[in-house]
């Protein structure tokens, strides 16, 4: 298990992640600092069953941290001085893409080489600068969005899974959904030989105390939106307490999956303010008890 | 201190199936979210077998209990791998050894365009004849695609029947690949596979036809990527009835395949082809029947079932039953006490000599030929039929009386 973060030029970070009910942690995050105002927060789950499910999230999480700040931080022809003319926004999307499509290759041909047969990561990424957060993902692992003045949660990434699938064509109910056996069967992650169609990226404008959460589907699988908006909701600007609160939620609904959540909040003029608990004791464990 | 499970070439596994004590790993032949099948061979005999490793259970859950009622029913056929036993290596890991047969998959040779319209109608007859063993049992696979068919020379076999198809909560590993969709049934897809019964394969079956006569699957004919593309069409309005676009078909080995395949894949699984005998009559096949000849003077026999397998293996449910009598039997009455049987399952009556079931009602349904008996609707019982009552595997059988 490999965790880097960088203390964000803005905002306050919270990171948590515990094994579990598991032997080994596949959960990979990320929070790095590339400049101009950005950070890159991205939390990884790997997938296969075996020890190369961590590998491939590990090593897909540096390949897309790497593709984001290559195309975003250097210049894109260095014999050619005109820049081209998209805005800040359109060129971080289109980076966000990019480096899905490039990690998600890069794990395809590091499968192939080490003789894998198989192994993948789904990964949720976002890009915030002061003003907005881009959010891109590929499979299960979620990207929310809290808006604090109306204390409103909302996803903004799609599920690549089977379940989430035929949620969103209405084939069945967000409750059956919630159950469905093919809620873990992803069509698309890190490694995986397609992409989709829809383009898994989003853009939310911020305002202060918002916040962007990205979580494995160890945190959200068992809880409603409802509870994961009353736990931010409750723990204010607390966010390791809201992170602690999340995966002791999950684990008294029964969850035994690897849990890791990031949590970002825009902190107004406040300098940037890091909080990193792994495997510690959640704080306000059961709290949330219905 | 426990043992530790050697995956990886070479490795060395003590196990206890049948006659094969300890097998040793010569390479990985393919692997899933569930685990991994292995090429092993037995340290004695030196013999290959597949070796299935299902990781991640959860321990006592109702699909350990699932796969060991499964993995223990033998399949009469020569057209499908057949699993040769179960061992348990810890709480959370199954093994399960196979039969090893050395053989190119149809995937592989579909894309090689290597066989001739004869081979092709015998790879397709050869499946239909291991469906339908299996389906006499009452094993569903769930997975019929052209990977899980091997051939070799003039024998083709089915493999992964049914066993660790099964999803669900009692499986704890997530994230696992989707697989191949193109030829998983609708309502597999939307319902899950404890609902499926034989007709998801017979939609398998019609999907696998198309793809050995055109050489691309019906996705691909459609210009279909993704599993969004498939889903949004299902849930188009009006409700598509066929799951297949036959502009541009040919097939030049099976007379009226268009209609057969067509009839094969209807989304509703009520309008599609029961059975592998009804695909087989369109076909003008005949396959032969199970020789399961009735014993006669039927007023001195005695019905029994006998379980297939699990833990209760071999136990006996003996009903002395007098003409015209109908009796409840359930939970307390049929293999123990396995939770999927409700507590009045099924009605077993006699009459004029004749042995008559229908279900009682029952929660999780009574199968025979891999589908379900409608509700109330008796039907015939004769010695040696196979039935499913929830997840119990059962024989029925007729003894002389002495």
């Amino acid at each position: 298990m490999m965790h880097e973060l960088t203390e964000p030029p803005f905002g306050a970070l919270a990171l948590r992640s515990a094994v579990n009910g598991r032997e080994n942690n596949e959960d990979i995050a990320l929070a790095v600092d590339i400049g101009h105002g950005m950070l890159l927060n991205v939390v990884l789950d790997g997938m296969g069953g075996c020890d190369h499910g961590e590998d491939a999230a590990e090593q897909g999480g540096r390949r897309f941290v790497l593709s984001v700040f290559e195309q975003l931080r250097l210049p894109p022809q260095l014999c050619d001085g005109e820049q081209p003319q998209t805005s800040e926004e359109e060129r971080a999307r289109d980076a966000l893409l990019q480096a899905l499509r490039q990690s998600s290759s890069h794990i395809s041909r590091m499968v192939k080489a080490n003789g894998w047969d198989k192994a993948g990561a789904a990964i949720a990424a976002a890009l915030v600068t002061s003003d907005c957060a881009i959010l891109a993902n590929l499979g299960d692992t979620r990207g929310y969005h809290f808006a604090a003045s109306q204390q409103k949660l909302t996803q903004c990434t799609v599920d690549h899974n089977v379940a989430g699938i035929l949620l969103r064509a209405g084939l069945i109910t967000p409750r059956m959904a919630r159950y469905h056996e093919g809620r873990g069967r992803l069509e698309f992650f890190l490694g995986s030989a397609g992409f989709p169609e829809d383009p898994p990226v989003t853009r939310i404008p911020l305002s202060d105390d918002d916040a962007i959460i990205l979580c494995t589907d160890g945190v959200y699988g068992e809880l409603t939106n409802q509870q994961i908006s009353e736990i931010l909701a409750s723990a204010g600007p607390d966010l390791d307490n809201a992170a602690g609160r999340l995966l002791a939620a999950a684990i008294d609904a029964g969850e035994t999956d690897n849990q890791t959540v990031l949590i970002w909040r825009k902190t107004g003029s406040t300098r940037g303010k890091i909080e990193v608990a792994d495997d510690a004791p959640p704080a306000g464990a059961g709290a949330m008890k219905e | 201190m426990s043992k530790i499970l050697q995956l990886m070439p070479g490795g060395i596994i003590p196990l206890e199936i049948g006659s094969v004590r300890q097998v040793r790993l010569e390479s990985l032949l393919g692997s899933g979210g569930y685990g991994s099948v292995w090429k092993c061979s037995d340290m004695d005999t030196g013999l290959a077998h597949a070796l299935k490793v299902i990781q991640g259970l959860t321990p006592g859950s109702v699909l350990v209990d699932r796969v060991r009622l499964e993995a223990g029913v033998r399949i009469p056929s020569k057209h499908v791998v057949s699993c040769e036993g179960l061992f348990e290596w810890d709480a959370n890991t199954i093994l399960l050894l196979f039969e090893y047969f050395e053989a190119q998959s149809l995937a592989d040779l579909l894309e090689s365009g290597s066989l001739s319209n004869a081979q092709k109608k015998s790879v397709f007859e050869q499946v239909l004849a291991g469906t339908r063993a299996a389906h006499a049992v009452n094993v569903i696979h769930r997975d019929i695609k052209p990977a899980n068919v091997l051939v070799s020379g003039d024998l083709t076999k089915l493999i992964d029947f049914g066993i660790s198809k099964f999803k669900g909560r009692g499986l704890t590993v997530t994230g696992e690949m989707i697989g191949t969709p193109e030829y998983m049934a609708p309502e597999l897809l939307v319902s899950g596979s404890k609902d499926a019964d034989a007709r998801a394969d017979i939609y398998s079956l019609g999907c696998l036809l198309y793809e050995v006569s055109m050489g691309l699957n019906c996705w691909k004919a459609r210009g279909w990527k993704e599993l969004t593309q498939f889903v949004r069409f299902l849930a188009s309005t009006p409700p598509p009835e066929d799951a297949i676009d036959f502009r541009g078909f040919h097939c030049d080995f099976v007379s009226d395949p268009q209609e057969l395949i067509r009839a094969m894949t209807k989304i509703d699984a009520e309008k599609r082809l029961p059975s592998v005998d009804a695909a087989c009559k369109r076909m003008g096949l005949e396959l032969k029947a199970d020789p399961a000849p009735p014993p006669p003077d039927h007023s001195r026999l005695i019905p029994q079932f006998i379980v297939e397998s699990g833990s209760n293996k071999g136990a006996q449910t003996v009903l002395t039953l007098a003409d015209g009598e109908e009796r409840p039997l359930g939970r307390p009455d049929i293999a123990g006490a396995d939770t999927s049987i409700s507590r009045v399952h099924l009605l077993l009556r006699r009459e004029a000599g004749r042995f008559l079931v229908r279900d009682g009602g029952s929660k999780n349904g009574t199968f025979i030929a891999g589908l379900p008996l409608a509700d109330g609707e008796p039907h015939e019982l004769h010695h040696g039929d196979r039935l499913k009552a929830g997840d119990v595997f059962l024989r029925f059988a007729l003894l002389r009386m002495a």
